[in-house]
């Protein structure tokens, strides 16, 4: 079997990542702002004829010659394949055809790799047909490249493309489009010294290479006179109504402050509908199985009833909630707003020590921090990005969300602000704005303790507005959600079964005729998880947690959202058969609880701030730790954020517990 | 990325305080600080983007 490689090259967005799930079938992110794949991504594609091509999504660059940690990627996979004879690749150049002559330059250096090359102008919805057909005939005629038009996201042209790539690579003729250019194997030894070079050196290099780029486009200027490239301009982007107001110094700021608004009341309000449906299905559920069960199986009645329902419910229920914050992310990333709060925020974000950059990914953030560290690369000053990594944690991504979900219950009433704003929904915006707050005093700490490596800059290509594709728009937040209760519900299923195991037994319980129902089950504090509950509470006692508390925080470590299965399970097994806890919601079992010897409530506000508090704050999440590590490539940097996180999650619960107690 | 010499280049927004630039560079817009755009030297002219050949160099500064 013959096997290939096909590179998906070009500027940033231009609709790389939209033309690699067309052709592959995936469903890569994507969104209309430039930067949004970092690193490269593969996917098997048949051929035919017995031909298999690796097709590899490259993050975007706008030159061979790289500024950040994504261009870099792009570049060194582009230079590889060139100096690898056997390489077999083939690169497959997408290219806005709205934007060529800034297009050109990579395209020229492209060209000059000596590889087979399939020009893909995409976008050609912004561009008349007549002018294409001029422009795909001067591509073939002057520069000697199959060009081939397509609208990748609704789907035209990728039928031309799949029989264009099905060609074998010797159709593809080859031609240097710069005589004079630097050869592959000096660009490579460029990247691979660059970094170990003295600034002085650096600089140098930088100068050259914007020479080199001058002289390019002198050559693509003079070369494309001959092109109808000029009558495919597209409109001015930015001078119309819409960013009028949506960058306007006052209205801009309101604006976005609007929209988070409607994105946290619509989580509180209307997934709301859809949750206590859930919630109920699961109630009935459990009521059956114990009525069928508990005659004859009273051990499993109690697993299934006990342990294993509740920690399902626990994922499903926080479903519409997380469904609805990606399809707010969604628009907001593929309507071209981001690009917008860029821009906007850059000043602010500049002074303390961030970039305009670092806001997509905090906003990422708010749905998942590991992908927003990735998304960091594209940062190009060390400094802002190591900043920006570092106070990323603190953005409530959506495994805090159920936390906040099941707490707020508790701390405020259901009530509603001027008729209209719920608030609880308030409440839930003022913690993720508590996250941004601290974050940025984070970030002004850092910049004063952060030495700088290289230059601080901000350039950002601001992309037209565009409709979401529909699809997007349920397809996305779907796979979150199943994501979601793939992932984090297999943790939350088995750290439930695992409780119900621990709390269910103890020492000096035989564990067989604990389950036939033939010696009774402990409890709750007699049980394994009962002993360690209280082993651990002198530590979490300051704060206003018992022990049930404390194994939730333990068991929550590794993924925060797994506190709300905790609880639903250790809530769940309090029961017994005089006065049964089946059949409650978890909410009513946890304010049915009280504080060991007294009529207080366990959940009273002073507990429940002092718990969100240490939520919003603290680094439970495994996979954050790891993704710091492998972007810092050191263990420093995760040390420091794990230990700065706790600390601020320590103190923070500690000073509201004492100050809600005082008032 | 960015403006090359000759190359006409408009501003379309200015942000509060004049801290940042957006400016339409050929076919797109690029945002970009005040600090780096007084890096870039420019000359008055009238719009060329009606005109056929807006590629073309037209001053050399910068």
């Amino acid at each position: 079997m013959n096997r290939c490689r096909i590179y998906v090259a070009g500027n940033p967005n231009s609709g790389k990542s939209t033309l690699f799930n067309a052709l592959s079938g995936l469903h890569q992110k994507t969104a209309n702002f430039p930067g949004v794949t970092v690193e490269s991504l593969q996917s098997t594609l048949e051929l035919g004829g017995g031909v298999v091509a690796d097709l590899v999504d490259l993050p975007g660059t706008y030159s061979l010659y790289p500024q950040s940690e994504d261009e870099k990627v792009a570049c060194r996979e582009l230079v590889q394949a060139s100096l690898n004879p056997e390489s077999n690749a083939l690169i497959l150049l997408v290219v806005d055809a709205a934007n060529l002559f800034r297009s050109m330059l990579l395209i020229s250096q492209i060209c000059d790799l000596n590889l087979p090359v399939l020009l893909v102008l995409n976008k050609a919805d912004r561009v008349s047909n007549p002018n294409l057909r001029g422009v795909i005939r001067w591509f073939s005629e002057e520069l000697g490249l199959v060009a081939v038009a397509a609208d990748a996201r609704k789907g035209r042209g990728v039928q031309e493309i799949h029989r264009a790539i099905r060609k074998p690579l010797q159709s593809y003729s080859l031609r240097k489009s710069h005589p004079g250019s630097s050869p592959a194997d000096q660009w490579m030894q460029l990247y691979e010294a660059s970094e170990a070079l003295p600034p002085t050196r650096q600089e140098e290099i930088r100068r050259h290479h914007s020479k080199e780029t001058v002289e390019r486009y002198s050559l693509i200027a003079a070369q494309l006179k001959s092109c109808p490239v000029h009558e495919t301009k597209a409109k001015l982007a930015l001078p119309n109504s819409i960013d009028r107001v949506l960058l306007h110094p006052f209205w801009g700021y309101a604006f976005f402050v609007v929209v988070m608004s409607l994105m946290f009341q619509a989580l509180f309000t209307w997934a709301s509908y859809p949750m206590d449906g859930i919630e109920s299905m699961m109630l009935w559920a459990a009521d059956y199985i114990q009525e069928a069960l508990q005659e004859q199986h009273p051990g499993w009645a109690r697993f299934l009833v006990q342990g294993l329902i509740p920690g399902i419910s626990g994922v499903l229920v926080f479903v519409p909630q997380i469904f609805l914050l990606f399809f707010f992310l969604v628009v907001l990333e593929e309507s071209g707003y981001m690009s917008r709060v860029s821009y906007l925020m850059d000043h602010g974000l500049k002074s303390i020590g961030l970039n305009g950059k670092s806001i997509v990914p905090m906003i990422g953030g708010f749905a998942c921090a590991v992908p927003s560290i990735t998304a960091t690369r594209n940062i190009v000053s060390w400094k802002e990005r190591i900043t920006t990594i570092m106070v990323l944690p603190l953005m409530s991504c959506s495994a805090r969300l159920p936390v906040y979900a099941l707490l707020i219950q508790f701390a405020v009433p259901g009530g509603y602000w001027l008729g209209i704003f719920s608030l609880q929904g308030l409440t839930m915006m003022g913690l993720y704005l508590l996250g941004v707050v601290a974050a940025i005093g984070s970030a002004l700490v850092m910049k004063h303790w952060i030495k700088p490596k290289g230059p601080s800059y901000f350039m950002l290509e601001i992309a037209p507005y565009q409709w979401p594709v529909s699809r997007n728009l349920w397809q996305v937040p779907a796979r979150y959600c199943i994501n979601f209760v793939q992932g984090a519900g297999k943790v939350i299923v088995l750290v439930s079964v695992l409780l119900w195991a621990l709390s269910s037994f103890g020492p000096g319980n035989n564990l067989i005729a604990t389950l036939k129902g033939q010696e009774a089950v402990p409890p709750l504090e007699q049980s394994y998880a009962g002993v360690l509950g209280k082993a651990l509470e002198p530590v979490v006692k300051p704060l206003g947690f018992d022990w049930k508390i404390g194994i939730a925080l333990v068991t929550s470590f590794a993924a925060r959202e797994v506190f709300v299965g905790t609880m639903a399970t250790i809530y769940g097994l309090e029961g017994d058969l005089e006065t049964p806890q089946t059949g409650k919601r978890l909410k009513e079992r946890m304010e049915a609880d009280f504080k060991e010897g007294t009529h207080q409530p366990m959940f009273d506000s002073a507990t429940v701030w002092s718990l969100l508090i240490f939520y919003a704050f603290a680094l439970q999440c495994m996979s954050t730790i790891a993704a710091t590590r492998m972007e810092t490539k050191t263990w420093k940097w995760p040390m420091v954020q794990l230990a700065y996180l706790s600390f601020l999650a320590y103190a923070g619960s500690f000073l509201v517990y004492r100050i809600c107690l005082l008032i | 990325m960015g403006c090359l010499p000759g190359q006409w280049v408009e501003i379309v927004h200015r942000a509060s305080g004049g801290h940042a630039l957006a400016l339409q560079v050929a076919e797109y817009v690029l945002a970009l600080r005040a600090e780096e755009a007084k890096a870039v030297m420019v000359r008055w002219g009238e719009s060329p983007l009606a005109e056929k050949d807006f590629f073309a160099p037209i001053s050399t500064q910068g």
